[in-house]
């Protein structure tokens, strides 16, 4: 496991497998910390995010997660979402957004 | 933080008051929790359920947000407007004005639309003013 940082809104860390681990809040705060910890591990091939520890989420940092779709697409992958906490998943059906990602329960 | 009206704690169904709370923060990305934190404890006070406390403290993260990232220097002043089952928030900050078109307020009002019973933002040439109400049955 990788310690990637952390600040008073989030905490990020990346498994041995390669996997981004997100724990905490994803707001104005967190989301820059979740997308230096995705342009590190994003070129190294399909990226995985796991946000079963996020208990807060908003458009801010769902924007984090929208560019990285985005940016994933343009490779032909898709951003596969871990266990989407019930933050995450509600902001996701609020938006429309989930269908951009591949969700893993 | 300053409050205008003490009351008693949480406010019951009928009864004629309304707290207002005042909280003026800098512009800075960290104060989304303060505000946060400050915001769900209000809407506790104002008996909203659980799941109302969490749209609550969305909204106010949206709006924080909305306004943060206009890149002022000038604080938000954020006033809180408390009666039983409803939390009324009212942002305002030296902004420059929003532009229509931007996918950030684009998403921030669809969410905002979800959460909130009703909101909405101006802007008087100086400062933008958000405003939006979120309400419920008391538990």
């Amino acid at each position: 496991v990788t310690d990637i940082g952390s600040n008073d809104s989030l905490a990020v860390t990346i498994d041995a497998d390669g996997t981004v681990v997100a724990i905490g809040d994803i707001d104005m705060a967190g989301g820059p910390l979740l997308e230096a910890s995705i342009a590190r591990r994003e070129a190294e091939g399909p990226l995985v995010i796991d946000l079963s520890k996020v208990v807060f989420i908003d458009s801010s940092g769902l924007r984090t997660l929208l560019a990285a779709s985005r940016r994933a697409a343009e490779r032909a992958e898709t951003v596969v979402l871990r266990a989407p906490s019930r933050e995450v998943s509600r902001l996701l059906e609020i938006t429309g957004t989930a269908s951009l990602f591949s969700i893993q329960s | 933080m300053t409050r205008d009206q003490p009351t008693s704690s949480p406010a019951q169904p009928g009864q004629p008051i309304a707290t207002r709370v005042t909280l003026v923060v800098p512009p800075d990305p960290s104060m989304a929790r303060v505000a946060r934190l400050t915001a769900s404890a209000l809407a506790a006070s104002a008996g909203l359920t659980v799941d109302a406390v969490d749209d609550v403290k969305i909204a106010v993260s949206e709006m924080l947000a909305l306004l943060v990232g206009r890149g002022s220097a000038d604080p938000v002043t954020m006033a809180f407007s408390v009666s039983p089952g409803e939390l009324v928030v009212e942002m305002t900050s030296a902004v420059p004005p929003f532009d229509g078109d931007d996918p950030e307020l684009e998403l921030a009002n669809l969410v905002l639309d979800a959460v909130t019973a009703r909101h909405e933002t101006t802007h008087d040439g100086n400062a933008a003013r958000i405003v939006a109400s979120v309400s419920g049955p008391v538990t």
